[in-house]
């Protein structure tokens, strides 16, 4: 397949300003042609829902009936409503978990692929859990998770421990919840990373080794900071996708015990579908929607991922 | 080539092109035709048995039966509803009937029943339930009923001992377990081959628990604490239908869920969560020796290899009577439907003898008319399933359905999980108030 | 595809880095192994062994009864529900639903992805800023007014109300394909805008090729979305003319609380509802990993 064309490293950044001015006025006109169609497509099915959204978090919204306007008490009756803090909490905890383990295992399995072997196979292996619905896969886990009857607790009991209740035990379910959601996902972050990886020069990794740098070092001095854009997307999409996972848990634990796995979104769709409580729903929305864009932009900020369009 | 006409084109076509793609909806309200949604896909199945022959008698009605899976039903129904393409009529369910028939989403039956001198009375399990909302209308015609039983492993009541006529008859009462208790802790057996109700049986080394768990069950115990609270004379709202609040922290019901406690301290049943998988297979794979289950999952019992199941009426507690818990669905119409008056044929129809026969036969459902529960028994019993563990309570009058509340999904959600703390042993009895409390809050809110 | 020298660990590194794939290779497959295991097995007999490691009671009823082979009989004798499913219908609509879905959705993608990154204008970037939040906007806020709004438009159980929410704008595709513009060399552009060729004449002939790697990957990992995709069908359409797949294995889902679902129908439903696109990533697989280097670098 064609090779994309990189500058070697260290090459003097390409500034795009060196094309001549003379297509500005031809290119906003085109500009504006092509994005139409995405534009569009915003406004249409994300902004103009969004901000519906928005407004129904400042009424009374039953779903059947006409939404009435109550101002701030939707927000007032959140700040003061313990199940939400408890699931906000078990969300971040969530998130925490996955998002680490997804970025250490993404890691060390690209770095692996790249280093001790480049079989296609692996590769394929790696993202099948991608391709089958999160509801069989939750499905799955259940069973072979099951305290009594799960074939990791019978392994388990054969080796002489006691059984766990991965998906009952209040201190467990998060943890486990975790560990499932990576399964699923790790694979095709792990691809994200690899394919990074693979466009580092060969050469820089011959020119460690006559310096005489071990693995490791290399690691850390050359690969990590040549794949810090890629990582900075990846990490920002997981942790976007983590905030909102449902299935997963609404399948396994529905929330238990005792809401000891009741993840935000599970809340706001039980108050949305189950309770007919629309306008609190749309608040609750609200408040993750701004606490995603605070923590992604801050994510990129910090982690400079936009520096890679200058380089 | 100037670039502008092609953008123009291209564009335009890929703005076009989808919604050339469509194909045409077809209208569900087509003069005559009547559609009915159920969650039950063996219920969907029997119905299509009265279809044909509803259909024979009226030639100018077509009826359509879909099944959604219970999750998406809701779902389904919910996005009819704001949609306007909601069915015509639709098996509903005391829990999200409140709701609807406060949104107006459900057609007042009054009349059409009037009208049609249709016996509503014929009805022996329901009514309390739907005949009449606090608005005073009805807005489901109750059809079928169910209630709860023991299932057990003929073998292994053998092995220890024990005959049917025993289990048909366990007595309970939340001081000493009663013959209840007896029963199952000489069930139980412990990893050495010891039994519950010998010395040195090992509680933390179980083997095979007598039980299944008592504990969860959400806000009214259906297959758990629902048929042995109960039977102590206590009962879950302060009124039958519409209570202001719960009684959990009633001392009969706190000194029933302290027993069950208790039992899972001296090992007869397992705790809380220790299964996920559910009672047929903790039944058929022999971790379990008997289980409280439905009547719904009588086919599935029976159809268990390398076991022998045999079914027991629930216990009889202190008040000298059993009590079980008996689900109670009914058929309700639209308010936006534009075949209002063939839907209305239509469950008036399921609602008959003659429906209620046809289709009760395969053993689906308990129809809810009598008459018709005879032949289902019957035909059951010919077929091999022996249904008089559940028929006893129908006969007896023990059954009692569940109160009506409002916010039934707001109560469920908030004080469902309170009592997961109760079970997995966070919290202790003083929690019951506090769900009480809760329940009260919610009631008062929405009335 | 770049040529790598093969470097020697020492050998303690690399019995470690083995064992490290070995062991994610084995908690990847072994639930598809449970899966295959369960969609070969009887229910009820399933119920009796719950946690056997192989298929217990051996039938290919499961797979018989997705591909609606079995008779009723047959399917209760099974544990199954006997509720027939018209696999033809929904496999086609499944694959008009994500085909048109996936290349409307990759096609304006690229356009905008192209005027974002490689043509100047005032404006662009805070546009593509505010495009870019969308990606965390939260799908419940959006769900309900998009199913209304579709409604309003007539468009409820037809291709076009399935499609259009989706097809027309996706951040992720967007910031995707820009991330891989910009790190193109303008090179070969530059000298064709020399050569007296218009912009979009550029975009078709040369910059879209060039960008097949990427485009082919949005289009896989599209396509396997769109065709997992469950609630959005589920509240639009309402019959087989344009159901797909997902909703048809719904059949095998728990019809109640209390049910008992046929797990090894659901089982043989999923492994084969994802063998599509198996083989779609088996024959493109090399392509789509390969060519997923390019973002975020140069």
């Amino acid at each position: 397949m064609s090779s994309v064309k990189t500058s070697p490293v260290g090459a003097p950044p390409r500034r795009s300003k060196r094309r001549a001015t003379a297509a500005r006025v031809g290119d906003a006109r085109l500009a504006w042609i092509l994005i139409a169609p995405s534009v569009l497509g915003f406004l249409v099915f994300a902004a103009y829902p969004a901000i519906r959204g928005v407004y129904l978090s400042f009424t009374d919204y039953r779903v059947l009936s006409a939404p009435e306007w109550v101002g701030l008490k939707n927000f007032q009756e959140l700040m003061g409503d313990d199940k939400f803090w408890g699931s906000l909490g078990v969300t971040i905890q969530f998130v925490i978990l996955t998002v680490a383990l997804t970025m250490i295992v993404s890691i060390a399995s690209a770095v692996i692929l790249h280093r001790v072997t480049s079989s296609t196979l692996i590769r394929s292996i790696v993202i099948l859990p991608f391709l089958i619905s999160n509801v069989v896969a939750a499905v799955v886990w259940s069973w072979m998770l099951d305290r009594q009857l799960g074939i990791v607790n019978i392994a388990l009991e054969a080796l002489g421990n006691d059984s766990i209740g991965f998906l009952s035990d209040r201190g467990w379910v998060v943890p486990t919840l975790a560990v499932i959601t990576v399964w699923k996902t790790a694979g095709y972050t792990t691809i994200l990373v690899f394919a990074g990886l693979q466009t580092i020069p060969p050469q820089i990794y011959e020119a460690g080794k006559l310096d005489g740098a071990s693995e490791v070092a290399m690691f850390r001095r050359l690969t990590l900071p040549l794949l810090r854009p890629i990582l900075a997307m990846v990490l920002v999409l997981t942790v976007i996708g983590a905030f909102q996972v449902f299935d997963i848990v609404q399948v396994s634990t529905k929330g238990g015990p005792a809401n000891a796995s009741l993840v935000l979104q599970m809340y706001i769709y039980d108050k949305a579908f189950g309770q007919f409580d629309f306008g609190y729903a749309s608040a609750m929305s609200l408040v993750l929607f701004v606490m995603l864009i605070v923590i992604s932009f801050a994510q990129m900020r910090l982690l400079r991922a936009s520096e890679s369009d200058q380089n | 080539m100037k670039a502008r006409p092609l953008i123009v084109t291209l564009v335009g076509l890929a703005l076009v092109a989808p919604l050339a793609a469509c194909s045409s909806s077809t209208s569900e309200a087509d003069a005559g035709t009547v559609s009915w949604w159920t969650w039950d896909d063996k219920q969907a199945v029997s119905y299509g048995k009265c279809e044909a022959a509803f259909e024979d008698a009226n030639p100018d009605i077509d009826v359509q039966i879909k099944q959604y899976a219970w999750d998406d039903y809701w779902a389904k129904i919910t996005a009819g509803f704001i949609g306007g393409n909601a069915p015509d009529s639709f098996q509903n369910h005391p829990s999200y009937y409140p709701e609807f028939a406060d949104q107006g989403q459900l057609l007042e039956l009054d009349d059409l029943i009037t009208e049609s001198d249709f016996d509503l009375q014929k009805y022996a399990i329901g009514l309390s339930t739907w005949e009449e909302y606090k608005d005073g209308h009805t807005y489901g015609l109750p059809k079928d009923w169910s209630t709860m039983a023991f299932f057990y492993n003929s073998d292994l009541i053998a092995e220890a001992g024990l005959t049917a006529e025993q289990l048909s008859t366990m007595t309970w009462n939340p001081e000493d377990g009663g013959t209840f208790e007896d029963v199952i802790a000489r069930l139980t057996v412990d990893d050495n081959g010891v039994r519950g109700d010998e010395p040195g049986f090992d509680a933390a080394n179980v083997a095979v628990y007598g039980m299944s768990t008592l504990t969860g069950g959400g806000i009214n115990g259906q297959d758990t604490w629902g048929e042995f609270a109960p039977t102590t004379g206590w009962t879950l709202g302060d009124t039958p239908n519409w209570p202001t609040t719960f009684q959990y922290a009633d001392e009969n019901y706190v000194a029933t869920a302290e027993w069950i406690r208790g039992l899972v301290e001296k090992g007869f049943t397992p705790g809380f969560g220790e299964f996920s998988t559910g009672i047929t297979e903790q039944l058929g794979s022999g971790s379990v020796a008997m289980v409280q289950g439905g009547s719904w999952y009588t086919t599935t019992m029976q159809a268990l290899p390398d076991i022998t199941v045999a079914t027991a009426p629930t216990v009889i507690g202190p008040i000298g009577e059993r009590r079980a818990l008996s689900g109670s669905n009914a058929d309700s119409i639209w308010a936006g439907s534009e075949n209002s008056d063939a839907a209305w044929q239509w469950i008036s129809y399921m609602g008959t003898e003659e429906c209620q026969t046809l289709a009760g036969a395969d053993g689906t459902f308990f129809p809810s008319i009598a008459a018709s529960m005879d032949a289902s028994v019957e035909a059951q019993a010919a077929a091999g399933t022996d249904l008089s563990a559940f028929t006893v309570q129908f006969d007896d009058g023990t059954l009692y359905e569940a109160p009506l509340f409002a916010g039934g999904t707001e109560v469920q959600s908030t004080v469902s999980p309170m009592s997961e703390l109760y079970w997995t042993l966070e919290r202790d009895s003083d929690v019951f108030a506090e769900m009480d409390a809760e329940s009260a809050q919610i009631f008062a809110d929405n009335n | 595809m770049s040529v790598r020298t093969k470097r020697r660990l020492p050998n303690v590194g690399r019995i470690l880095a083995i064992g490290y794939l070995a062991i994610v290779v084995i908690i990847t497959l072994f639930p598809f192994y449970w899966m295959l295991r369960t969609a070969f097995s009887d229910n009820y007999a399933l119920l009796g062994n719950p946690a056997s490691l192989l298929p217990v009671d051996f039938t290919w009823g499961p797979f018989q009864r997705v591909l609606g082979l079995q008779s009723v009989e047959d399917a209760r004798a099974e544990g199954g529900s006997g509720a027939s499913v018209e696999l033809a219908s929904y496999l086609r609509n499944s694959i008009i639903y994500a085909g048109i879905a996936t290349f409307c959705q990759v096609f304006f993608a690229a356009l905008a992805a192209y005027a974002f990154s490689r043509l100047h204008w005032k404006g662009r970037d805070l546009i593509f800023g505010i495009l870019f939040t969308a990606l965390m906007i939260p799908g419940i806020l959006t769900l309900l007014p998009n199913f209304v709004l579709i409604k309003d438009l007539g468009l409820l159980n037809s291709f076009a109300g399935l499609i259009l929410p989706g097809a027309f704008f996706s951040a992720f595709n967007i910031f995707f394909l820009r991330q891989f513009f910009l790190g193109q060399s303008t090179e070969i552009e530059e000298a064709a805008m020399l050569d007296g060729a218009s912009r979009l004449r550029i975009f078709f002939r040369i910059s879209l090729p060039l960008a097949s790697g990427p485009l082919t990957t949005l289009s896989v990992l599209g396509f396997i979305t769109y065709w997992n995709d469950y609630f959005w069908p589920l509240l639009v359409s309402s019959d087989e003319s344009t159901q797909p797949l997902t909703l048809a294995l719904a059949v095998f889902k728990q019809s109640s609380p209390q049910a008992q679902p046929d797990w090894a129908g659901l089982m043989a439903a999923a492994l084969l509802a994802a063998l599509p696109m198996l083989i779609m990533f088996g024959f493109f697989g090399k392509r789509i990993v390969n060519s997923l280097g390019f973002s975020g670098l140069k």
